[in-house]
């Protein structure tokens, strides 16, 4: 695959265009290493051999070689015999006579001749260049010439050489391959996991061969990327490797003051930085030219050298003072100075905390703790308490829970209440991402028992939100929004506003998904402007998703997505992982309850939904969206989706068991396997009416009801569920019709009359419920009814171009102007789907650009 | 890689040439399929050419239907299959 090359590709097609036309051009193509120049020379020779006519190609490479043979890329092309060049005149002293012959070739027919690597051809080729060059408009040929512009300091040979072609006129020009823009490394990853897109590109500096290596190898440093680099670090004379080394140990740049001091080298060899291709500098800092190519030098780095040198560099930055501790902390790792690290790794964590830079925080309290020799008890119990957070919202579930055990276990060898509360509180939350609900009522059960005998505090409103965050989870509204209120009055008193936070989050959280739902909502906006006000980025992350997600439970599914949008944005914002994937995972649950089946799974494709490291909650959701789609499209793999997500769900909370088990239900119902079904629901239904939750009950109820196993529907089931067990098919179609349900609408009208059956039928035949609709077939055959359509009309016929209904969808988007990377924000698809919508687009129109395919429609209608 | 057979209906009969045209469209769903990682072995063809069963290597049904999406291929069926290969059997495992 070649991103965002086309406008390359275009340059050096229509200057074939011309060279057909019998006027010669010259193209230098430039890039650093590993750019890509020969994989965009490959594209276009293979573009040019797919003309007709077909002009002949011809290629010749320069080689690294200390004394390169004169005009060896030459001789290579010549010596094949259909590259036309006869026998060259190869004795002969006059090179003239040979720079004759070529050009006479290069007349005789269209050609395409690339000259590759031209940094390390011999003198007698850059003659050669020259002499082509001045002459090329009269020739029938486009002579391709690539070469490393980073490498082509003033005094290289190349430089010349290029200098006088530039002044040559239009029939040579210079094309620069820029790096890979964030947006192309992140199509490339699709699919694979490990680094994110923008961590790819900033290590690699969108070099193509670094992205692809690094996506390929899947490690840090990849095998062929640390030769490649080494391989260059070779060539370097011994102070600017002594300097490279030195700048490998700084974490970002170092400035060239502190670089040869710590490399022990004049001045003046920072004059030749420049031409080293590895390191660059803008005069005052060093760095290198890629991340990666740091990494590599620092692992093949001597250890006590490189301990060495953070040395010198600490001892450097304390003697000035300096306040940068993630720096002075990087140093003190490298150094092994435990004392330093613990000092300046708190401090660094705790700001890069408050700056939401969640990664980095996480890494330095876990390199304080992990150098905690020198921590007294509390001081450890307080940063394990501290570092929370940071590594639930990262997803880092089992190295969180690792840590708040350890947290609880040094609180209580210090005899501190408060401690103890906060740590025990901690483990609690740790437990519920974890999936350990039970031993969570202990610890707060423990945290509430010793924090109330210490007096108010903050560390008990967090407690008492913690229980009504619990009891709002298990769906028990008035345990729920008592502890919340009593919550809310105690951090009002003690003006805890992050306490302010946290109450009003559970109890309108607790509103929506058990009690009055506006009320909930206006709640949880109060409770966002409140975390906004604060500046606290993860409470308002965390409010923004969960009122998409509770709104979505209760399918409200407007405001639900447009609050679900902003979570997955303020995610991404934040390096909240956990957030972005349940954000994505609720998106898709309301596209397949909305009847948008394809939008639902192609969302959540290229993530490992069956393994993987996320919180079971959130590969719960998505399982159960993927394995509810199979089903209702009678595709396989459903159940191996839904078990999956069962046993990851079953010593989790209702919300995230019920959605898989009813989708099981329903294919036992689809298949007329009743007995199963009911077994498998009703110790779920048991656990539903314990609790407040309308649409737990209902559904369960609903999916009971369907295989026989219920009469009457429960107190409090969800309104269009209880209509339908009532015998009400009218009222409970219209229902779902309102709230945009179109399978749950056709499954209600599938009780009702002759007519009401064919809407249905049309529905499921529509959505491409193949199960649904065959089984409504087979029971509408034994009543009489005059014609019963047999079977789904391709929708592809619909559309003059024979374009499918999202393909039509694309175009009229393309009309608009929009860009793939809009239409896919519009259509809840990735880029790439986009891409292959616009290119079967344009295949079925018969047209080569965007462009002409719109032109082509609205020229139709 | 999980094997699929795909069944699909063409309502005005399929007709793919054996010619030049015939081989570019063959050839732009096997490129379209490869986008999905989705991989078609061959396909066997009612004699009135308006059912076909095609058989598929892929990771899930739904790369199976997005590369159908991308070709503008119809999709009555998805069903995951293994081999029986009748001369052999008993004899594995």
């Amino acid at each position: 695959m070649l991103l965002e090359r086309g406008h390359l590709l275009e340059r050096l097609s229509e200057a074939l265009d011309d060279a057909i036309r019998g006027r010669g051009r010259m193209v230098l193509v430039s890039g650093e290493a590993g750019a890509g120049k020969s994989s965009l020379v490959e594209r276009f020779l293979a573009d040019a051999r797919d003309r007709d006519p077909r002009p002949d190609t011809l290629v010749g490479h320069c080689d690294p070689l200390t004394t390169p043979r004169p005009l060896g890329p030459l001789l290579d092309v010549a010596r094949r015999p259909e590259s036309g060049f006869g026998a060259l005149p190869e004795g002969q002293l006059d090179p003239y006579a040979i720079f004759d012959r070529v050009l006479e070739r290069l007349c005789d027919a269209p050609t395409v001749l690339v000259i590759e690597d031209v940094h390390w051809a011999d003198a007698a080729t850059l003659d050669m260049l020259r002499y082509v060059g001045r002459r090329v408009a009269l020739t029938s040929a486009v002579t391709v010439v690539t070469y490393r512009g980073d490498e082509v300091g003033t005094t290289h040979p190349l430089a010349r050489v290029l200098g006088e072609l530039a002044t040559g006129g239009g029939a040579v020009s210079r094309l620069e391959i820029p790096p890979l823009s964030v947006d192309a490394v992140r199509e490339l990853r699709a699919g694979s996991g490990g680094l994110r897109a923008d961590e790819i590109h900033r290590i690699t500096g969108g070099n193509a061969f670094f992205v692809t290596e690094l996506l390929a190898s899947g490690e840090t440093v990849p095998a062929t990327v640390r030769d490649a680099v080494l391989a260059r670090l070779a060539t370097l004379d011994h102070d600017v490797r002594a300097l490279a080394d030195a700048v490998a140990v700084a974490p970002r740049d170092l400035s060239a003051r502190h670089a040869v001091e710590l490399a022990g080298v004049g001045h003046e060899v920072l004059e030749r930085v420049g031409s080293s291709a590895v390191l660059v500098t803008d005069g005052a800092d060093l760095r290198f030219r890629h991340e990666l190519a740091r990494l590599a030098v620092l692992e093949s780095l001597d250890p006590f050298r490189a301990a060495s040198l953070h040395r010198s560099m600490l001892d450097l930055l304390i003697a000035e003072g300096s306040d940068d501790h993630a720096r002075l902390a990087h140093h003190a790792i490298g150094a092994g100075d435990t004392e330093l690290v613990v000092e300046h790794a708190t401090t660094a964590a705790r700001q890069a905390s408050v700056r939401g830079a969640l990664r980095q925080a996480a890494d330095l309290y876990g390199a304080v703790l992990d150098h905690g020799a020198r921590l007294s008890r509390r001081d450890e119990a307080a940063l394990l308490v501290e570092c929370s957070p940071a590594l639930l919202t990262l997803d880092r579930i089992s190295e969180a829970l690792r840590r708040a055990d350890a947290a609880v276990e040094r609180a209580r060898e210090v005899d501190d209440p408060e401690l103890l509360g906060r740590a025990l509180v901690a483990r609690a939350q740790v437990r519920w991402y974890a999936n350990m609900l039970d031993p969570i009522g202990a610890d707060l059960d423990e945290a509430i028992e010793v924090l109330t005998s210490d007096g108010p505090s903050t560390a008990l409103v967090r407690a008492l939100a913690q229980v009504a965050q619990q009891a709002m989870v298990d769906r028990r509204y008035d345990a729920a929004v008592g502890h919340a209120r009593r919550a809310l009055d105690l951090a009002r008193s003690l003006d805890d506003d992050e306490g302010i936070i946290r109450s009003l989050h559970a109890l309108g959280c607790a509103e929506i998904v058990t009690g009055d739902a506006d009320e909930g909502e206006r709640v949880m906006l109060e409770a966002l402007r409140a975390a906004e006000h604060l500046g606290h980025g993860g409470h308002a992350a965390t409010v923004v998703g969960n009122l998409g997600s509770g709104l979505g439970e209760v399918r409200r599914y407007e405001p639900a997505r447009r609050h679900l949008a902003r979570a997955i944005e303020l995610g991404v914002r934040r390096d909240a992982d956990q957030a972005v994937a349940y954000g994505h995972g609720w998106m898709a649950r309301i596209d397949l309850e909305q009847g948008r089946w394809t939008e639902a799974v192609e969302r959540l494709r290229g993530h490992d939904w069956w393994g993987g490291a996320s919180a079971s909650f959130v590969k719960v959701t998505a399982l159960a969206v993927i394995g509810r789609v199979r089903v209702r499209r009678g595709d396989p793999g459903a159940v191996e989706a839904l078990e999956r997500a069962v046993d990851l769900g079953r010593s989790g909370a209702l919300q995230h068991l019920w959605p898989a088990v009813c989708a099981l239900a329903e294919l036992h119902w689809l298949h007329g396997r009743s007995a199963p079904a009911v077994e498998l629901l009703q110790p779920l239904y048991e656990r539903a009416l314990a609790t407040d939750s309308a649409w737990a009950q209902g559904e369960i109820a609903f999916w009971l009801w369907m295989n026989g196993g219920l009469d009457a529907p429960p107190p409090r089931a969800a309104e269009p569920f209880r209509l339908q067990m009532l015998g009400d098919w009218e009222g409970a179609a219209e229902t779902w019709h309102a709230l945009g349900c179109p399978y749950e609408e056709a499954l209600a009208l599938s009780d009702g009359d002759d007519d009401a059956a064919l809407r249905a039928l049309d529905t499921f035949d529509a959505l491409g419920a193949r199960p649904a609709a065959g089984r409504l077939r087979a029971a509408l055959r034994g009543r009489d009814i005059g014609s019963i359509p047999r079977g789904p009309r391709p929708t592809t016929r619909a559309h003059p171009a024979g374009l499918t209904a999202r393909q039509a969808e694309v175009l009229a988007l393309l009309g608009d102007g929009l860009s793939n990377a809009e239409i896919a924000d519009r259509l809840f698809i990735s880029a790439k789907t986009v891409e292959h919508h616009v290119s079967a687009v344009l295949t079925k129109l018969g047209v080569r650009t965007r462009a002409e395919a719109v032109a082509a429609v609205s020229g139709d209608c | 890689m999980a094997r699929y057979v795909i069944q699909r209906t063409f309502p005005g009969g399929l007709d793919i040439g054996n010619d030049g045209a015939g081989a570019e469209l063959v050839r732009g769903v096997i490129e379209k399929n490869a986008t999905e990682g989705v991989t078609w072995l061959h396909s066997y063809v009612s004699r009135d050419r308006t059912a076909t069963f095609c058989v598929y290597d892929g990771p899930s049904p739904e790369a199976v239907r997005a590369a159908a999406d991308c070709n503008g291929l119809p999709v009555d069926s998805i069903t995951e299959v293994s081999v029986l290969d009748p001369y052999s059997y008993g004899r594995q495992r």
